[in-house]
């Protein structure tokens, strides 16, 4: 099944997704940014499953930016 | 004891807060927005529901924005520094707490800032034109406190807000005596910022406070520090609440305050003003009756400009002569000048202070007859 990782400012946007996107029906986990970049350091990842909806759309909307959005199976 | 000395600090609290404090440390006892195992992100959400509770009976609409800080005092340091520039002032009322005049005194003798002070009249609309007049063409940001600590004189935040809107800059709240008293939106009343105590009005534990960002203005930080997230960066983050919130973050305080929310919320805010503002008016009237004592406002005429709160002295008496004779039977009160010189000047008690009088929703008529008989019995014997 495909997945979507995408990238968060801090624990409480990620816990804000979470919220944002239990309302249209998606189970969101929240891991720490595996393999964060050398020039960031620690942070959050949102991993969503596969889904029409436009995710990243429906969490700009709700003030939630997407810092880096990658696709996996 | 008979306790009324619920504007420094609400008791007994709500059995779910104690309940929360206790889960808290058994149950959420890793760091939040830390690691990535999985207390610390039930920790996370723990803090995050607490958030969401706050900016929704505050109608705030963005729990992001919700910073929680140790204190009240500490939310207001924070927004002052944070606006303050070398060269800018502030405008203050002059009933505010040392929590506002001792950082704004501060900013002045180090040579950033000056400030001044504009009365809180009887009227609103002489109010608000003293704090028109007080603005200058350098003022960065209003502070006003929703109501006096000491005399309980509400001011009218609303028309504060649109007045420093009006001005370009932002108007800074101190909710001290307000939160939980009476209804606050953030969305309606257009306040900037505000600042709270979550160990008042809102029945949580001391060593909790709230700052609530309304607005886009982005503050310097107060504290610097870890914060879990960009660590490979030495500037602090932008993103809010995170960049206010270095450091470790009192979780079981946050937890416990979430309930104490629930509890306010549960009880309703107009039921819980009502039952006090009761309570204080029978007060008053008790006092009026008595000899030997004085009384600086009058609940009778207009409650709905104080809230639930009186100060009252004891001709002959310094306050704390009272206070403690007081306490002597079981009675607890505060005394003394409350940390709110500036408004202890405006209404003349400063060399006396005044004997404070504040009751909670736990407050019963038994309280209030003891109370009442008891400081008969010093009023007479003086």
């Amino acid at each position: 099944m495909k997945k979507m990782r995408i990238k968060v400012g801090s624990v409480t946007y990620a816990m804000k997704a979470k919220d944002v996107l239990r309302q249209y029906g998606l189970r969101v986990q929240i891991i720490k940014t595996a393999k964060p970049m050398k020039n960031e350091g620690c942070g959050y990842s949102l991993v969503v499953p596969a889904t029409d909806l436009n995710v990243t759309d429906i969490l700009r909307r709700a003030g939630v930016e997407a810092l880096e959005v990658k696709w996996e199976t | 004891m008979i306790y009324f000395d619920n504007a420094a600090t609400t008791y007994p609290k709500p059995h779910a807060v104690v309940q929360a404090l206790q889960k808290a440390a058994v149950r959420y006892g890793a760091n939040p927005g830390r690691a990535g195992h999985t207390m610390a992100y039930k920790t996370a959400e723990r803090v995050y529901a607490a958030r969401t509770a706050v900016s929704d009976f505050f109608s705030l609409g963005s729990p992001e924005n919700v910073v929680f800080t140790k204190n009240c005092t500490e939310a207001l340091n924070t927004v002052i520094f944070g606006l303050a520039r070398r060269g800018g002032h502030f405008v203050c009322s002059d009933l505010e707490h040392n929590a506002v005049a001792r950082p704004l005194e501060a900013l002045r003798q180090k040579g950033i800032c000056t400030w001044s002070t504009a009365h809180i009249a009887e009227e609103d609309a002489q109010t608000l034109l003293n704090f028109e007049k007080a603005l200058r063409k350098n003022t960065v940001a209003i502070v006003c406190t929703g109501a006096s600590n000491v005399f309980g004189k509400r001011t009218p935040l609303k028309a504060l807000a649109q007045l420093a809107h009006k001005n370009g800059i932002p108007l800074i709240a101190d909710a001290a005596q307000t939160a939980g008293i009476l209804p606050i939106s953030m969305q309606e009343s257009g306040i900037d910022f505000l600042c709270a105590p979550g160990h008042k009005g809102l029945y949580g534990v001391m060593g909790t406070g709230i700052l609530l960002c309304n607005c886009a203005h982005t503050l310097t930080p107060l504290t610097y520090g870890g914060t879990g997230t960009l660590s490979a960066l030495l500037e602090q983050p932008e993103a809010y609440p995170e960049r206010l919130e270095s450091g470790t973050l009192n979780v079981p305080g946050i937890s416990a305050l979430e309930k104490g929310v629930a509890f306010v919320k549960t009880t309703g805010v107009s039921r819980i003003f009502a039952h006090e503002m009761h309570s204080v008016q029978k007060i008053e009237e008790g006092l009026r009756q008595m000899p030997n004592v004085l009384l600086y406002t009058d609940l009778s005429e207009s409650s709905q400009g104080y809230v639930p709160l009186l100060s009252f002295n004891i001709r002959g008496l310094h306050s704390e002569e009272t206070a403690a004779k007081l306490s002597e039977v079981g009675i607890a009160v505060r005394a003394g000048l409350h940390c709110a010189p500036l408004a202890h000047e405006t209404y003349g008690t400063k060399e006396l202070g005044t004997v404070r009088i504040c009751p909670s929703v736990f407050t019963t008529e038994k309280d209030v007859n003891s109370l009442l008989n008891s400081v008969f019995k010093i009023a007479k014997a003086v």
